[in-house]
């Protein structure tokens, strides 16, 4: 039996983590992927810093400086191979909206023309709880079906956390890739512990903020309930930076989202994976990592902020 | 070959005639009472209802009226009581439902209850009372529930429910878990005393006088049937007004009851302390008995991040996926903030004993 009326009992009680700001500015992201506690395996996406940006493809590990903890590291090696990605579509139910309902999903639909055929999809559906309605496997199998969840309100984090456990296999990119309104109501996980989880993955996640309801929610919230907003979408929006992820905000549910991830995808595939084995940083928790370009010029560097073991 | 066609379609024929005839055998609402009476269980409200819900609701009183006045003088009490277990148990299908549905069931709650006002209070009556204030209680709706918020007071059903049975515990658990501080779902693990002072700041006399009394009034709530879940809903209060140590005791107990609702929720809520207090192993145990009692999303998502902080991905990773969707179990924890809706099933099925 489910409680039809979680909705209304949560407009009148729930602390509604509802959004804040969004800043769409360009911010140094950081890719980590990790094969073993003593080795780590950086994605470095360095484009130049003239406009419109361009990737830069020539670089030698020579030209890269990796600093773990604060201390200088010795690259022991780097590809620039292309790995085929592992993507999984965190998608938040998008409460009363027709449109994100329908089958397929226009923008899951978008997102998946754009995977190569060594690629692979996942997708997981959040509502009141979580559901796989999409397992991983190759592009192309069919479209998602609706999920059996019965309630709009979305367990968001759960859901982020869920794809974001899932081990990536070597040789190959997992991203995660949250489109949400970025309202959290039901999820257990909460900010520090998504964060924790985050840290402690090899994925990189991604947000796509659609604007639905958010505003009104929000506002909602602040009339109902006396107590202070939980900002779930500024959190979500600082975990995915600290993966090295994107961020993608205000989009209308009917616009494409084509643009914005296939720029995500290309930057993904055209990085540089630069290996070292930790040396002179602590042995446990945060490992703050900075990396830059010796090479002279101008160019913006992404790679993840850092990892915790 | 012209004849096997012909055949065919004169089976055809046939067969189209016997199910127009099982489709024009509608289940009238005095039938369905009728085998209610007989054998009460979910099947025939369910089979009424799937005529056609809302139709249903909205004809039920008329309909199950006649059926009281057809029971003459010693059957009426009897029938009095399975028309309003019946009536309960049609609302209660309106949860799986529409707000058009609900909205639809919800008169037949103060129906039931002028119904029996008159007669002697009984189990079934009781039974009928406390699985309807549960449901209403799974729909958020406060005000036919009845409203008591600080100096402001309603009067709803759990009010109707508390004169028919002023010594029974739960009616009064029923009435405190529906205050606004008991209510609180998100209690994000353990941000809770940071949500509570600003409250207090807004409203700081008020504020500190709701929490008191609430805390006063669960406290005097010892009784074996609410006290597992007094001492829960004790130890949120306490969570989230920042007594941590206070809140550690009571979950403690909370967790070794009997009761799976409230020994789950505890587990969780010591699990999520220990693991922002830096004891991942700690936390992961606590997850560990949560999902050894429900095997929800809550307990898993919990264990599963105390062992990737442990570094434990593997096994993390094992744990972390959702079953499939006709596998999946109702987590306690999403039905945290709705009262005692998670006892419906129960005070359903001890209703149809009572009057069996």
């Amino acid at each position: 039996m489910s409680p039809r009326g979680l909705r209304r009992a949560l407009a009148a009680c729930l602390l509604a983590a509802v959004a804040a700001v969004i800043s769409t500015t360009a911010q140094e992201q950081q890719l980590v992927l990790r094969s073993s506690a003593t080795s780590v395996a950086v994605h470095v996406l360095v484009e130049s810093a003239t406009k419109p940006a361009k990737p830069v493809r020539d670089l030698t590990a020579k030209d890269f400086v990796v600093t773990d903890s604060g201390v200088k590291q010795e690259i022991a090696a780097m590809t620039t191979d292309v790995l085929p990605l592992d993507v999984t579509v965190v998608l938040d139910r998008l409460e009363q909206s027709e449109y994100a309902k329908r089958i397929p999903h226009p923008q899951v639909v978008e997102l998946e023309s754009l995977l190569n055929k060594d690629d692979r999809l996942r997708v997981v559906a959040v509502g009141s709880d979580i559901e796989e309605t999409l397992p991983l496997g190759p592009p192309g199998r069919g479209p998602a079906p609706l999920p059996r969840l019965k309630s709009d309100l979305p367990a968001l984090f759960d859901g982020v956390a869920t794809a974001l456990i899932r081990p990536t296999p070597p040789g190959r990119h997992h991203l995660v890739v949250a489109i949400t309104e970025g309202f959290d109501a039901y999820s257990f996980t909460g900010a520090a512990a998504l964060a924790d989880i985050a840290h402690r993955s090899d994925a990189q996640l991604n947000v796509i903020v659609a604007e639905g309801r958010r505003l009104k929610t929000r506002t909602l919230a602040r009339v109902m309930n006396p107590l202070p907003i939980d900002d779930s979408l500024g959190s979500l929006v600082e975990i995915a930076k600290s993966t090295g992820g994107d961020v993608i905000a205000s989009y209308r549910l009917t616009r494409s989202i084509g643009g914005p991830v296939k720029h995500l995808f290309d930057e993904v595939r055209a990085g540089y994976v630069l290996y070292y084995t930790p040396t002179g940083a602590t042995d446990r928790g945060w490992h703050p990592i900075e990396v830059t370009i010796a090479r002279p010029g101008n160019f913006e560097v992404r790679a993840r902020r850092g990892y915790a073991n | 070959m012209r004849l096997a066609g012909i055949a065919l379609a004169l089976i055809g024929c046939v067969l189209a005639a016997g199910a127009s005839d099982q489709a024009s055998q509608k289940l009238t609402v005095g039938a369905a009472l009728d085998q209610y009476a007989a054998h009460p269980g979910a099947d025939v409200p369910r089979r009424l209802a799937g005529q056609g819900i809302v139709d249903v609701l909205e004809t039920y009183r008329d309909g199950a009226n006649s059926w009281i006045v057809q029971g003459g003088g010693d059957g009426r009490l009897r029938r009095q009581h399975v028309a309003a277990a019946f009536a309960v148990e049609l609302v209660a299908l309106t949860l799986d439902g529409s707000n058009a549905e609900y909205r639809a069931g919800k008169p037949l709650v103060e129906w039931f209850c002028q119904l029996l006002k008159n007669q002697p209070p009984s189990e079934v009556e009781r039974m009928a009372m406390l699985a309807s204030l549960a449901a209403i209680q799974g729909a958020g709706d406060s005000l036919l529930l009845g409203i008591e918020s600080g100096s402001y007071k309603r009067q709803g059903h759990i009010d109707h429910a508390l004169a028919r049975f002023p010594q029974d515990d739960r009616f009064k658990l029923i009435r405190i878990v529906d205050r606004y501080e008991l209510r609180i779902i998100s209690i994000v693990p353990l941000k809770g005393h940071e949500v509570l002072p600003e409250a207090a700041h807004r409203m700081p006399q008020e504020a500190a006088k709701r929490l008191n009394e609430t805390l006063e009034r669960l406290l005097a709530l010892d009784g074996p049937l609410v006290r597992d879940e007094a001492r829960l809903r004790r130890g949120v209060l306490q969570f989230v007004t920042g007594r941590v140590t206070l809140a550690l005791q009571e979950f403690g107990a909370a967790a070794v009851t009997d009761a799976p609702f409230a020994s789950y929720i505890a587990n969780l809520m010591l699990g999520a302390i220990y693991y922002a207090g830096g004891d991942s192993a700690a936390a992961a145990a606590r997850y560990s008995k949560a999902m050894h009692i429900t095997p929800a999303t809550s307990a898993r998502l919990g264990l599963a991040a105390s062992l990737m902080k442990m570094g434990n991905t593997q096994e993390a990773a094992a744990i972390a996926p959702p079953p499939p969707a006709d596998k999946r179990i109702d987590d306690p924890w999403r039905l945290y903030g709705l009262g005692m809706f998670h006892e419906l099933p129960g005070y359903l099925e001890a209703m149809r004993v009572a009057l069996r």
